[in-house]
């Protein structure tokens, strides 16, 4: 199974401490003119993913974002604008530059607003890739909040009953505080896969599960299809009328309205490869129960959902995050592993711009 | 295929759905509930009714006023706000009529987003709140989005799981259009809702693979006695390959959000019938002018229904289009109500002496 085939290890890839890790981003993107500040934030979360083994929303991403900022595709320096505020809501436009640094700012906002009036929420056009969706609501659980987060993004996806893509991945992620237990993090594409182990079924040579992708007459693809287009589509999660394929659908277009409509930036049809618009929201605990009660609620509900008997051939259940909670102990301690390929682009990119080689 | 079927005029009675409105409560009040709380279960269940949501209609009065009359449910319910802040509240549901308290909850969502901007409510003491979608629409008259979620006793497996530990926790998101039908998503997060696998087993056809599966792994096509110990409904997704852990993890994400913020409780911790429910409201014109999102809205709506169709398929739906095609239907020409439950219906106003309206 392609699942299987996605493991780094010491023969294709080199392990790096994650501060050197951080210092190369960040180094990059002022090598291309960043403000500091920006590069540091967008070095954060970039590390923050692959030191979660989220690999494909990780540091080697560096190198395509500088070469963005060059060629004009983003602005930098940008101007993160609020356009319409109240107490509780905000939509901002990104400027055109990096994604992460809207976003970063759109769930700070939410988070303060929701320490003076229980929710805050923002939602943010002209906008780019912001990396692992999944990083914004961690910033409101660290606040003993619940965070939320979803963005859109051109189509890649079929709509249940269509044959051709129309829709983003267009993901959604969830965080919830725990207690003695590891945090709730959920963080998922709304299609059967995320797009990225398609791509990585591709570079790997292996084929794909039935289901994964169709082409346009419908049949499953199983070979890894190159660049998008209108020959072949991602399926929604669910797959199949029968499987529940119009709920998959129709959370992707829960995260198209709320991140393109609401903010007016723009559904999956209207964006063009690369453009992504945001939403976030922050819902502070404690203006509905003691933090601490829910905090050991949550142990209980986690403790609960490991303890529940495993289909054959499994060896424990998991919750949102544990997959994510495993690879972080595991690469804060023993460095994290960069693929050959993008380790060497990395250093070649630090090198091209002038830069310090950190790793 | 037990998602084929379909009422007709050989299995059901069309009924005007003012009548259905009646009827319904008239029987609520038949069982002492006071008549503004028992319009309002009624309005909720024929709702469902014409929508062509079945599972969640008219028929269920029989079984809440039985809930009523041997003090499952508590009448007249007390629905008590335990915090509160500009944009949230908890609430109790008072053990009442759930329809009741995830009706007033979101009134009051509402109410907080027309002031503050965005209305959060979750409620704990609660009970089967019916079709949930139906709160999240109560936003719309409002130029409002509006979204809920309610959580249940454990039905569903997690993911790599082998027991149900989860509720068929479904999401109801609700988000108005100007020229186009709203867009009105109501889903469980599991593969199917459990109704689906109910009307297998009334009409006797097999379910398809991949909605539920033994204590052992083994897939079952044959629909299952009732809700036991020894199957589960899968989680949306159905396979480790196919996304089961999104699923699942949609469902805890109702846990948290109803049971846990609610301190109501999670699924595994309901009995069944227990129901904790969260709902909220979001005010569209404090992020941008309300006529421009909807003209965007109908511009999304119309490029997803001109996307080529697969093989044999007719056309690419909207969430949202097959409860307003039924619903253009049942307003015009009465609402189908199978015969049986027809018959329970008539039988169980006759019981509590009230009027037989249908």
């Amino acid at each position: 199974m392609a699942l299987d085939y996605l493991k780094l290890n010491d023969a294709n890839s080199t392990r790096i401490p994650a501060e050197d890790l951080h210092k190369q981003v960040s180094a990059i993107l002022q090598g291309v003119g960043t403000p500091e500040e920006h590069a540091e934030i967008t070095a954060k979360i970039l590390v923050s993913s692959s030191l979660r083994g989220v690999e494909t929303h990780g540091v080697g991403n560096v190198v395509r974002y500088s070469l963005s900022i060059e060629s004009g595709e983003y602005t930098v320096p940008q101007t993160v604008e609020v356009i319409t505020e109240t107490d509780t809501t905000a939509l901002l436009s990104c400027g055109d530059g990096l994604g992460f640094i809207a976003a970063h700012q759109g769930m700070e906002m939410s988070i303060e607003k929701a320490r003076k009036f229980g929710i805050g929420m923002t939602t943010i056009k002209d906008g780019h890739h912001i990396g692992m969706v999944g990083y914004y609501p961690m910033m409101a659980v660290e606040q003993d909040m619940i965070g939320m987060a979803m963005t859109n993004a051109s189509p890649a996806v079929r709509p249940a009953l269509g044959a051709r893509p129309r829709v983003g991945t267009n993901p959604i992620a969830f965080g919830a505080p725990a207690g003695e237990e590891r945090d709730f993090i959920l963080d998922m594409a709304t299609s059967t896969v995320a797009s990225g182990k398609i791509g990585l079924a591709k570079r790997l040579g292996v084929q794909m599960p039935v289901g994964w992708a169709v082409s346009a007459e419908g049949k499953p693809i199983t070979e890894p299809p190159g660049d998008r287009g209108e020959d072949w589509a991602m399926n929604p999660l669910g797959n199949t009328r029968e499987q529940g394929s119009h709920k998959g659908y129709g959370l992707g277009l829960v995260v198209d309205i709320l991140c393109g409509v609401l903010s007016g930036g723009g559904f999956g049809k209207q964006l063009s490869g690369g453009e992504n618009m945001t939403w976030t929201m922050a819902i502070d605990i404690a203006k509905f129960r003691p933090v601490d009660d829910f905090k050991a609620m949550m142990d209980d509900m986690i403790r609960e959902l490991h303890a529940t008997p495993t289909l054959p051939d499994e060896d424990r259940v998991l919750v949102a995050g544990d997959p994510e909670d495993d690879f972080m102990d595991d690469r804060s301690v023993n460095g994290v592993p960069v693929e050959n390929g993008q380790y060497d682009e990395m250093r070649r990119r630090a090198a091209q711009l002038g830069v310090e080689v950190f790793i | 295929m037990a998602n084929k079927v379909k009422l007709d005029d050989t299995n059901s009675t069309r009924v005007p759905a003012a009548d259905l409105q009646k009827q319904l409560s008239t029987i609520f009040q038949g069982v002492g509930t006071p008549e503004d709380h028992a319009e309002i279960a009624a309005k909720v269940l024929v709702s469902a009714s014409v929508r062509g949501v079945d599972t969640h209609g008219v028929a269920n009065v029989v079984g809440y006023s039985q809930n009523i009359e041997n003090g499952i449910y508590t009448i007249p319910q007390k629905m008590e706000i335990v915090t509160e802040s500009e944009t949230t509240a908890l609430i109790s549901g008072g053990n009442g009529i759930g329809l009741v308290s995830a009706h007033r909850a979101m009134e009051i969502a509402i109410e907080k987003a027309k002031n503050y901007g965005l209305g959060m409510v979750s409620v704990r003491d609660g009970h089967h709140v019916g079709m949930v979608a139906y709160y999240a629409m109560m936003a719309l008259e409002h130029d409002m989005i509006g979204m809920s979620m309610t959580t249940a006793a454990p039905a569903v497996r997690p993911a790599l799981g082998a027991k149900s530990m989860l509720g068929t926790n479904p999401i109801g998101f609700a988000a108005p259009a100007g020229e186009e039908r709203d867009f009105v998503l109501d889903m469980a997060t599991s593969t199917v809702a459990s109704g689906k696998v109910g009307l297998a087993r009334r009409l006797g056809v097999p379910i398809p693979a991949g909605w539920a599966i033994t204590s052992d792994g083994g897939e079952i096509t044959s629909p299952p006695d009732a809700e036991g110990l020894d199957w589960s409904l899968n989680p949306l997704g159905g396979t480790r390959e196919q996304g089961s852990h999104k699923g699942y993890g949609l469902s805890v994400m109702v846990d948290i959000l109803c049971g846990v913020l609610s301190g109501g409780g999670f699924s595994s911790q309901l009995a069944r019938g227990e129901n904790m429910t969260w709902v909220m409201a979001i005010d569209i014109a404090r992020f941008r002018d309300v006529d421009d999102f909807k003209a965007m809205m109908d511009d999304m709506i119309r490029e997803l229904h001109a996307t080529p169709p697969l093989p044999g398929e007719d056309r690419v739906l909207v969430a949202g289009d097959p409860e307003m095609d039924a619903t253009d239907d049942r307003l015009a020409n009465g609402v189908p109500v199978e015969n049986g439950q027809y018959a329970a219906i008539q039988a169980r106003a006759k019981e509590l002496g009230v009027e037989v309206v249908i």
